[in-house]
């Protein structure tokens, strides 16, 4: 579904980002991308995403070539994926119910579909009640769930989060983990990026290690190992 | 719309429908931002309205200065006075060769008769002089031709034509040459008032223009996370720049109503004593009889600025 074949990022002369990555996700897999900061998690991601062009190598989704995408084409990519950001990237001018929707918006859904599945997918994430609050009066925990919400409400193929939980404590960690596993066991394809050992540990899936910009190990189910 | 194509196998009845909805999508979310942007929103309309305000007021100030010119230009004229005993026929000759002149705009004739007229009623309160005119059995007073040209340099050119042998027997006496020197001078004055007054409007414009389109360019960059956020969510370049454009419409809506709100009172306060000073300019006259053009063009202008500014200072964000 995802393959990377040997992707490397330079950001300057002295250091590269990523140095030849490959791997390759399959449909409705649930695989961790794992690394010390720095390790190029979220430059994997970035490219995943397009926000960024890779130096080298190719980046396939669903067999289309995302380096070699246009403009015009790439919102059409990016509504196939999912994404939840460490730092949540809600649109604060918006209500939580209207980040939501802002995402079926920009697929083109009707106002009817729209009434119907944002309260249903607010609920799901357990913010039925917060459906008119701004980002600004929600807690990092309910930010985050509001994100979540975004990303699935438009049935995407695969949700890309990255450091998910980078920003929360421990109970909203697990709640937040609790659903990607979920929004998995529905049939949707999960890549988490995080440096939380404990949450790798008890996954029991596939891990894919990145240290210094390569692909250190990549087990099935894998283990936080600290080099 | 640029790079949009009618997708396979999707009628165009539904697309226009999706096109219908995405367009009322927009509207509806730059009018909330508008309402939710407040101090922000509130900001870029007082400076759109103080550019608007300088750019009429600079077109108004065009306006008076244009007539004050022109009257000036008015009470500019050179007399020619003809020998008492010339023919009436003679100067109504000269009268016409004169008004066929290009750089003529207006001749006026006074005859001998006249001119005792406009001496009696002048010097109404003067017995003595009054008098004196009684007793003596002629009219003393010229007949005389006013010319007016159509702008002060071209008095030269009248004058040397004049100046030809075949009037030299029926003129008395131009008054040009004791003019000469404060119609030259009035002349150049009126030159340099109406290049400078344009270039001094223009730069003012100018600047207003840059000031008005910085506080867009910065309203735009403290809304440039939401745009990332926008984009990485999928949504298309016109769905992001849409609403910005709605808002810039808006703010030169809402400008243009206020710096009108000021100007109305403003021409009703000036306007007035204005008039007092130079009776030949009515600004209050001016405003009511040009109103809805000045209102048209000025939301217009507007318009143009708020759509411009966001639509320029939009780009380098809307590239993630």
């Amino acid at each position: 579904m995802i393959r990377f074949e040997n992707i490397s990022k330079i950001y300057n002369s002295h250091s590269a980002a990523l140095k030849d990555v490959s791997f390759e996700v399959n449909h409705h897999e649930f695989v961790s991308v794992v690394g010390k900061s720095g390790a190029g998690k979220t430059t994997l991601l970035k490219l995943l995403l397009a926000e960024e062009k890779p130096t080298g190598g190719k980046i396939f989704f669903n067999r289309q070539n995302i380096s070699a995408v246009s403009q015009n084409e790439l919102p059409i990519l990016r509504r196939q994926i999912g994404a939840i950001f460490q730092d949540f990237k809600l649109l604060s001018n918006k209500t939580a119910y209207e980040n939501v929707a802002f995402a079926m918006q920009v697929v083109g859904k009707s106002e009817l579909e729209i009434k119907s599945d944002v309260p249903k997918v607010l609920d799901i994430v357990g913010l039925k009640d917060k459906a008119d609050n701004f980002p600004r009066e929600l807690s990092g925990g309910e930010k985050q769930r509001v994100a979540i919400a975004r990303a699935l409400v438009h049935r995407p193929s695969v949700i890309v989060a990255d450091e998910p939980t980078g920003n929360l404590d421990p109970i909203n960690t697990w709640d937040i983990i609790r659903l990607l596993i979920k929004i998995n066991e529905l049939g949707t394809t999960v890549i988490l990026a995080t440096h939380d050992k404990e949450i790798i540990n008890a996954l029991e899936k596939r891990v894919v290690s990145l240290e210094g910009g390569v692909v250190a190990r990549d087990e099935n189910p894998g283990r936080y190992i600290l080099s | 719309m640029r790079g949009t194509k009618i997708p396979a196998g999707i009628s165009y009845r539904k697309f226009s429908n999706d096109m219908l909805l995405t367009l009322n999508r927009i509207i509806k979310s730059g009018l909330i931002n508008f309402w939710r942007n407040g101090w922000l929103s509130t900001a870029t309309v007082l400076i759109m309205t103080v550019t608007l305000l300088a750019w009429t007021s600079i077109f108004l100030l065009n306006v008076v200065l244009t007539s004050v010119l022109g009257v000036l230009e008015q009470k500019v004229d050179i007399s020619v006075y003809f020998n008492l005993d010339a023919k009436e026929a003679d100067i109504l000759a000269l009268k016409s060769k004169l008004d066929n002149l290009e750089e003529v705009k207006n001749v006026e004739y006074v005859s001998t008769g006249e001119a005792l007229e406009i001496f009696k009623k002048r010097h109404s309160g003067d017995e003595i002089l009054l008098k004196s005119i009684q007793e003596l059995n002629d009219n003393p007073l010229e007949a005389s031709l006013n010319v007016l040209a159509k702008d002060a340099s071209k008095y030269e050119t009248v004058v040397s034509f004049l100046g030809q042998n075949q009037f030299g027997n029926i003129i008395s006496k131009v008054n040009y040459a004791e003019n000469k020197i404060v119609i030259e001078r009035l002349g150049n004055i009126i030159g340099v008032l109406r290049q400078s007054g344009l270039a001094a409007g223009l730069i003012l414009a100018l600047i207003a223009f840059l000031v008005a389109f910085n506080t867009v360019r910065l309203a735009i960059y403290s809304s440039r996370e939401e745009i990332t956020i926008m984009k990485l969510v999928g949504a298309s370049n016109r769905f992001v720049r849409g609403p910005f454009i709605v808002e810039g419409v808006l703010h030169g809506l809402v400008s243009s109503a206020f710096s009108f709100m000021i100007i109305i009172p403003g021409v009703a306060v000036i306007g007035p004593k204005l008039f007092n000073f130079l009776p030949e300019i009515n600004l209050v006259n001016y405003l009511g009889d040009n109103f809805w053009q000045l209102l048209f063009f000025q939301t217009l202008g507007g318009i143009i600025l708020g759509v411009f500014s966001s639509w320029f200072a939009i780009r380098k964000y809307l590239k993630v």
